[in-house]
Parts: C-alpha cells; sequence; structure tokens
C-alpha cells in the first residue's frame, strides 16, 4: 500500500502561487483534508513562514496552531532547511534547536531536514534536536543531475542519514529533474541497501513525475508527494487524484476515498479562482527546458516575479541560459532554497547589470567562503580569487561552528523593542530581523491579491507624466479610479547629471555607508540594497566625492532611479 | 442570573437595552407576549401568548461575543432536544429551525445587539403560541410537533443551566472557542448548501457554502472563495 503525503499548503501553493494562500482559505477545508486518511499533510516551513509575514501580515506560528486545532489525525509535516530552518542563511544552534522545539510544540508531527548542498553537517543539530522532542524526522537528498553527483553518492548519503536517526528518507527532486528509470534504479538501490520508508517528492515541472512515481513505486517507494487537482502539475506535484485511480486494485493501492477527494477538489476550485491572478502561466506549462537548467517549481515562479518586479521579464530567457553558468562556477550545488536563490539571483544580477559578477551578493560571498557547507564540486578558481582577500581561505569546518550562540542577544533586543507577546516571536525576529520588527508591530498589511481588472489594461498605460505648463514643469502621477496627485518637482535630478549613480534594481534601501562630503573610491560600498530578499550592496562606480544623497534608509527605488551624487 | 419576568412588554430587547443602558448586567427579561417583538434587520417577530420570549445582557467585556454568538443556538438546540425527537438545526445566521417531513421550518430566532460595553441577545422560540396563518408555511411551535402543552419556564431554566455551564467550562479551559465553534458547525444545516444571501446592502449573493465560522460564511461564488461577514447577512435561502 503507497501513501500519500499532500503538500497542496505548502509545497503546491509555493510552486504555483509564490506561497501566497492565506490561512482563511485553509482553514474551511482543513477538517475535510485530514478525514482523507494522507501519510502527512505538509502545511508549513519552505517559504510559508517568510511569505506570512512578509506579503499576508500573517502569523505563522498561528497557523500552525488554527491548522493543528483542525487537523487532529493526519501528521502534520513541515519542510525545515537545516541550518537554515526556514531563512536563507546559517543560524546558530541554540536559534535552530528553539525553532524546532516551539514548531514541534505548535503542532509539527514530522521534520522533512534538508541541505541544499547535502552537506549532513548542516542538518545534524536540527535532525538531533526533533529527536528528542518525540518527532519524526525525514531526512531529505536533494536530487540533482550534475556531472558530479551519481547514484552511489545518494546512496551512501541516505545510509549517512539513517545512521544519524532518521526515521524515513526523502528523495527531494525539486526540480522534477528525476526521470521515470533512474528512479527506478535510485529507489531500488535505497531499497536495498537502507531499511527506511522511502518517500519520493517530485514537482511536474518537466512533465515526468506522474511517469516517474509510477515506476518509484513499482520500485519500493513507500510514499510519494501529491496536491489535490486544482493545486497540482505544472510546477506543482502530480495530482492526489489521479495517482489514487493509477494505483486502485494493485497491491499499491492507496485506499482513499476519490469521492472525498473530489469533494475537496470543488472547494480548491474555489480557491484558485480567487488567487487565478497569480497563477502564472510560466509555471503551469510543462516545461522540458528545465532538465536543461534545473531551476525548480517554486523558483521559477519566484524568478518570474523578480524580473517583473525589476520591469525585466523579457530577459526571462537570458536568465535561464545564465543560470546553469552560475551554477557550474559554484561547484554544482542542487537548485534549492537558499542556494536557488543565491544562484537565481546572482544570475539576474548577471544578466541585468550585462556584466558577470558585475556586483556579487553577499550570499555568494559567503557561499564562496565556505559559510554554507561543502559545495559538490570546487567553486570556479577566478571566481574565488575575486571573492577572497589575499591569502583569504574558505572554510572547511561546519559552518554553525563558527556561530557564537544568539538567542540571549536577540531576547535581549526583541524585548528593548518591546515585539515579544510570545516565545515564538523572538524566533520570528531572529530569523528575519527587519521585517519581523515592522510584522510584530502591526505596521504591516497584506497585500492585496490581484484582480484581473489591475493586471490588465490599466497597469499597461504609464501613470507617471511629466506635464509642462507656461514653462513650469510638473510631476503628475495618475492612479487608476482614484484620481490624480500634484507634485511640483522642486529640483530635477536625471541620471544624465554628472556624477549620477544610479539603482541597478528596484529595492528597498537598507543601508546607507557613507555620508555627503565623504571621499570614496571606486568599489567602495555606498549602499545596501534589499531586492528579491537578498541584501545587494551597491558600489561606487568613480573614484570622487559624496555630494548629495538622495534616498533615505528604507526609501524604496525603482530601476535607473539616482541615489547619488558622486563626483 | 436574575430574571424580570412581565406579563407584556413592546420587545423584550429594547425594554433590556433600556436597564443596560443604566449599567444593569447579567439579567434576563422575560416576557409573556411581545407587542412588537423584532426579528433582525427590523423585521417583526410575532410574540403572540404562549411563546418564550426573552432577551439576556451580558458584559461584551467579560465574554466574547462572536463565541457567545455561536454557543446561545448550540444551547436552544440542545435543550430542544429532550422536548422533540426530530432533528432540529441551525439556519445561518441564527435561525433555530426542526425538521418535519421532510421539511426544515423556523422553530426560534434569535438577535443579538452589540455595544462595546454590553450585549444583548433575544431569543424567541415558538413553544405553545398558535402560529399566524402567514407564516404557517415556515414556521412551527414546539407544540404542534408533540401535540401537548410544555412548560416554557422550565426550558427557559433549561436553557440557563447548560448556557451557564458552558460558560464555565469556557472559563475554567475545559473546553475552548473552537470546539464551540465544531459544535455549532455539527448543528448547521447551511453548510454544504448551495445557497442564495441578501446582504444589507441590498446585494444578493449566491454560492456553495464551505464553511461557517465565528466571522462568518464561506461561500464558494462564481468569484472563488469569498468571506462573508455575518453582521450584513440578512437572510439565506
Amino acid at each position: 500500500m503507497v501513501k500519500i503525503v499532500d503538500t497542496t499548503f505548502r509545497d503546491a501553493q509555493q510552486s504555483l502561487i509564490a506561497t501566497r494562500m492565506r490561512t482563511e482559505d485553509m482553514l474551511p477545508i482543513a477538517e475535510k483534508m485530514d478525514e482523507v486518511g494522507f501519510y502527512s499533510m505538509e502545511v508549513w516551513g519552505g517559504a510559508t513562514f517568510d511569505a506570512c509575514i512578509r506579503y499576508l501580515n500573517e502569523d505563522p506560528w498561528e497557523r500552525l496552531r488554527a491548522l493543528k486545532k483542525r487537523i487532529q489525525n493526519t501528521p502534520l509535516q513541515m519542510l525545515l532547511r537545516g541550518q537554515n530552518l526556514v531563512g536563507y542563511r546559517h543560524y546558530p544552534d541554540d536559534i535552530v534547536e528553539k525553532f524546532v522545539i516551539k514548531a514541534h510544540e505548535n503542532g509539527i508531527d514530522i521534520f522533512r531536514i534538508f541541505d541544499a548542498l547535502n552537506d549532513v553537517r548542516n542538518m545534524e543539530t536540527a535532525i538531533k534536536t526533533a529527536k528528542k522532542v518525540g518527532a519524526e524526522v525525514q531526512g531529505a537528498i536533494c536530487y540533482t543531475i550534475s556531472p558530479v553527483h551519481t547514484i552511489d553518492q545518494y546512496v551512501e548519503l541516505a545510509k549517512k542519514l539513517e545512521e544519524m536517526g532518521c526515521d524515513s528518507i526523502c528523495i527531494k527532486d525539486m526540480a522534477g529533474l528525476l526521470t521515470p528509470y533512474e528512479g527506478y534504479e535510485l529507489v531500488k538501490r535505497l531499497k536495498e541497501e537502507i531499511s527506511l520508508p522511502i518517500d519520493v517528492h517530485s514537482h511536474c515541472t518537466s512533465g515526468l513525475a506522474p511517469m516517474t512515481y509510477l515506476k518509484v513505486i513499482e520500485a519500493g517507494a513507500d510514499m510519494v508527494d501529491c496536491a489535490i487537482s486544482p493545486f497540482a502539475m505544472g510546477t506543482s506535484q502530480p495530482p492526489t487524484e489521479s495517482i489514487v485511480v493509477a494505483l486502485k486494485g494493485t497491491k499499491y493501492d492507496t485506499g482513499l476515498d476519490l469521492k472525498l477527494l473530489n469533494e475537496i477538489r470543488d472547494y480548491f476550485m474555489k480557491v484558485r479562482e480567487k488567487y487565478k491572478m497569480l497563477f502564472s502561466p510560466i509555471s503551469q506549462i510543462v516545461d522540458a527546458r528545465v532538465l536543461v537548467y534545473q531551476v525548480p517549481g517554486g523558483m521559477l515562479s519566484n524568478l518570474v516575479s523578480q524580473l517583473k518586479e525589476q520591469g525585466a521579464l523579457d530577459k526571462f530567457e537570458e536568465v535561464l541560459q545564465e543560470i546553469p553558468r552560475v551554477r557550474k562556477d559554484l561547484g554544482y550545488p542542487p537548485l534549492v532554497t537558499p542556494t536557488s536563490q543565491i544562484v537565481g539571483t546572482q544570475a539576474v544580477l548577471n544578466v541585468l547589470t550585462e556584466e558577470r559578477y558585475k556586483i556579487i551578493t553577499n550570499e555568494v560571498v559567503n557561499y564562496v567562503k565556505g559559510f554554507y557547507g561543502k559545495p559538490p564540486a570546487p567553486i570556479n578558481p577566478e571566481l574565488l580569487k575575486r571573492v577572497l582577500d589575499e591569502g583569504e581561505k574558505p572554510i572547511t569546518c561546519r559552518p554553525a561552528d563558527l556561530l557564537p550562540p544568539e538567542w540571549e542577544k536577540v531576547k535581549k533586543e526583541a524585548e528593548e523593542k518591546g515585539i515579544v507577546k510570545k516565545e515564538e516571536d523572538i524566533l520570528t525576529y531572529a530569523l528575519y530581523p527587519q521585517i519581523a520588527v515592522k510584522f510584530l508591530r502591526g505596521e504591516l498589511k497584506a497585500e492585496p491579491i490581484p484582480k484581473e481588472k489591475d493586471i490588465g489594461k490599466i497597469l499597461e498605460i504609464p501613470t507617471e507624466y511629466i506635464v509642462e505648463v507656461d514653462g513650469e514643469k510638473f510631476e503628475v502621477k495618475i492612479e487608476p479610479k482614484i484620481g490624480t496627485e500634484l507634485k511640483r518637482k522642486k529640483e530635477v535630478i536625471t541620471a544624465e547629471m554628472e556624477g549620477a549613480v544610479t539603482s541597478p534594481f528596484r529595492g528597498m534601501v537598507t543601508k546607507i555607508k557613507v555620508k555627503e562630503g565623504d571621499k570614496v573610491k571606486k568599489g567602495d560600498v555606498i549602499v545596501v540594497l534589499e531586492a528579491m530578499k537578498m541584501e545587494h550592496p551597491i558600489e561606487s562606480p568613480v573614484e570622487g566625492t559624496v555630494e548629495r544623497i538622495l534616498i533615505d534608509e528604507g526609501d524604496a527605488v525603482n530601476v535607473g532611479d539616482v541615489i547619488m551624487i558622486i563626483k | 442570573m436574575e430574571i424580570i419576568h412581565l406579563s407584556e412588554i413592546d420587545s423584550t430587547n429594547d425594554y433590556a437595552k433600556e436597564l443596560a443602558k443604566e449599567g444593569k448586567r447579567n439579567f434576563i427579561v422575560l416576557a409573556d407576549k411581545q407587542n412588537n417583538g423584532k426579528g433582525r434587520w427590523g423585521r417583526v417577530w410575532y410574540s403572540d401568548e404562549g411563546g418564550l420570549y426573552f432577551s439576556m445582557v451580558l458584559d461584551s467585556k467579560l465574554y466574547n461575543p462572536k463565541v457567545i454568538n455561536l454557543l446561545v443556538p448550540i444551547c436552544i438546540i440542545e435543550v430542544l432536544k429532550n422536548y422533540v425527537d426530530k432533528e432540529l438545526g441551525l439556519k445561518f445566521p441564527n435561525d433555530i429551525m426542526v425538521k418535519v417531513n421532510d421539511n426544515y421550518k423556523k422553530l426560534g430566532g434569535i438577535l443579538t445587539e452589540l455595544t462595546d460595553d454590553y450585549m444583548i441577545i433575544g431569543i424567541g422560540i415558538n413553544v405553545n403560541n398558535q402560529i399566524r396563518n402567514e407564516i404557517r408555511e415556515i414556521a412551527i411551535s414546539l407544540k404542534e410537533i408533540t401535540g401537548k402543552e410544555l412548560d416554557k419556564v422550565e426550558i427557559l431554566s433549561n436553557f440557563l443551566k447548560t448556557f451557564e455551564s458552558y460558560l464555565e467550562k469556557l472559563k475554567n479551559k475545559e473546553i475552548d472557542d473552537y470546539e464551540i465553534l465544531k459544535k455549532y458547525k455539527k448543528y448547521s444545516i447551511t453548510i454544504g448548501k448551495q445557497v442564495k444571501i441578501l446582504l444589507s446592502n441590498n446585494e444578493i449573493i449566491t454560492g456553495k457554502v464551505y464553511d461557517i465560522d465565528f466571522d462568518g460564511i464561506v461561500l464558494g461564488t462564481e468569484k472563488g472563495i469569498e468571506r462573508i461577514p455575518s453582521g450584513i447577512c440578512i437572510h439565506v435561502r
């Protein structure tokens, strides 16, 4: 009998609608889903934590508790990025421990733990803690294809995870690269050489997943990850209903009730309708090119929205071409959070700035220095040289060994800021210090769900004009329906002016590193921008004096906005 | 809870409100008949002699009105269950229904008025009263169902017992809000139905009811999943 892991509330919606599903759309159907008899429901972790706070103004901890109330028979599962938890950097052990304990307390029964580089050292603390609190631990292997990845290696990795105490093994094929026959081989070998249940997690991005599921099931896979049909296929998982029917009457029969699944489908069709403008055609149509670029489902929809945000959707193809090159330079990391963001954002920058590694993100710098763990293959020596200082060497120890405990420090900070109502708030702050403060102070608003009319005609018409009246220029902003707003322009500063430094992308100014009057050298970091969920240092293009600073910390800037005058 | 028993009054809710405004809390105004009984949205609630008509005033700072709003109909059902052997159900937002020959008929209704300081919960139950001809199609009395006169004061005191024991359990954390919601949903005859909802702005919205929670009703409409706050639903068909 094969069991189904339902991913609708986590990976499915993360892959298809950039994790924007609201809790209020999960609760009405949660009890019914609990009746189905899934092996587990993946409802938390991955990008849901970040998206809750950043876009939905929802407390992820409250979401978990509300789901737990309604889902009492089916174990709740989360995706945990090893030492990265649900963030994008390594956290010290004490934060990892605290997070796992709290996640378990609030309702997580099964922890699926992975490391983007398959570096088990980064999974140790999370696995140990989850075992200690009595949770079930699923050790995940990030599946990828590269000249340096082999089935033998994956089997060795699984053995290591078994030794570390994992209760089951997940083959996490986040990009949908696993082919039916390769999958068959892999699962067969795993079943022969280890004694744990095997769960296969794939995405339909390349169209292979449903076929692969059948073959891995024949090879002895115990569980497969699926999503209810309105949130299946495309960059998401295969549909539960189809797999249930495909296996019916065989020795693999899931035993799930199709009628009940159809009632659930009926509900999610309505949810889908609500979010329909968030479904991107790019993430819904089978794209076998992924077999070349190896971009996971969640990353594709993220890339689309990053490029949209930067007004550069036309560069999508170019970015897709650049991704494998960056990946090669970085020693073939599997592409999954955070490596997918690290590679993806660097690729976007390489394309947008029209010069490879003109801007190198902090994350790439840290990656190259070994702070994310050991890459599967050596890093491109030229990139290594560019990033490292004279005589500097990448680290070789477990990255978290270098991180001093943080809990007491962040606890004190958070309490001083007056944002702590419950212990979980401290963790939220530890994970996302900037956005968490705003969130916990109640200063954030949920972004609206895009409606047809917003995306249709209105946005294609420019909304900002310069109107000249009797020689005087006015900047006019036209907003649909609401009316117009007049702002007298005091001084015109354009990118053509001498010494104007422009923003290379759209984002938020998180730090201004210089003051007016400062002397800077070419290459000095003058501003740090947060864009595409990462921090990007902006370097001075020239040597000179900072004459004017035209932005403040916290400002939002657009591509091409003048941020400083340096002469 | 103190009970003020009147033989007749215009409206128990209005009378209770006068006292509530003076600061009085935790009491019940009971009337044998109402001359101007009110339903939701200013509609008439026929309140002829024989029915049970009362209004309860609680401090809205002490209780979560959203929970009380669901708890009251649950208690009514649980009490009436002991008097009739027919299926009882709750029609959103706040009608007490009974199934007679495959048809649901109205047995009672609830009208809640809420301010920051107090909440008034008006309850009308057709006990022994003669149902007027114009609403015989849609309403019924307990007497009609059981064939005998019932003691309405006993019904009220059973209701109070049930209600207060729930409040006690909530206070002691023996049960939580979610369990109240679950009970309400168990009795709901609206969930799963295709309905037409008349909204307070006279708009009509149609769809399938997927869920009811403390804030309102979850409807699957043409535009997708929508939430309609209870407060703006005039009636559901």
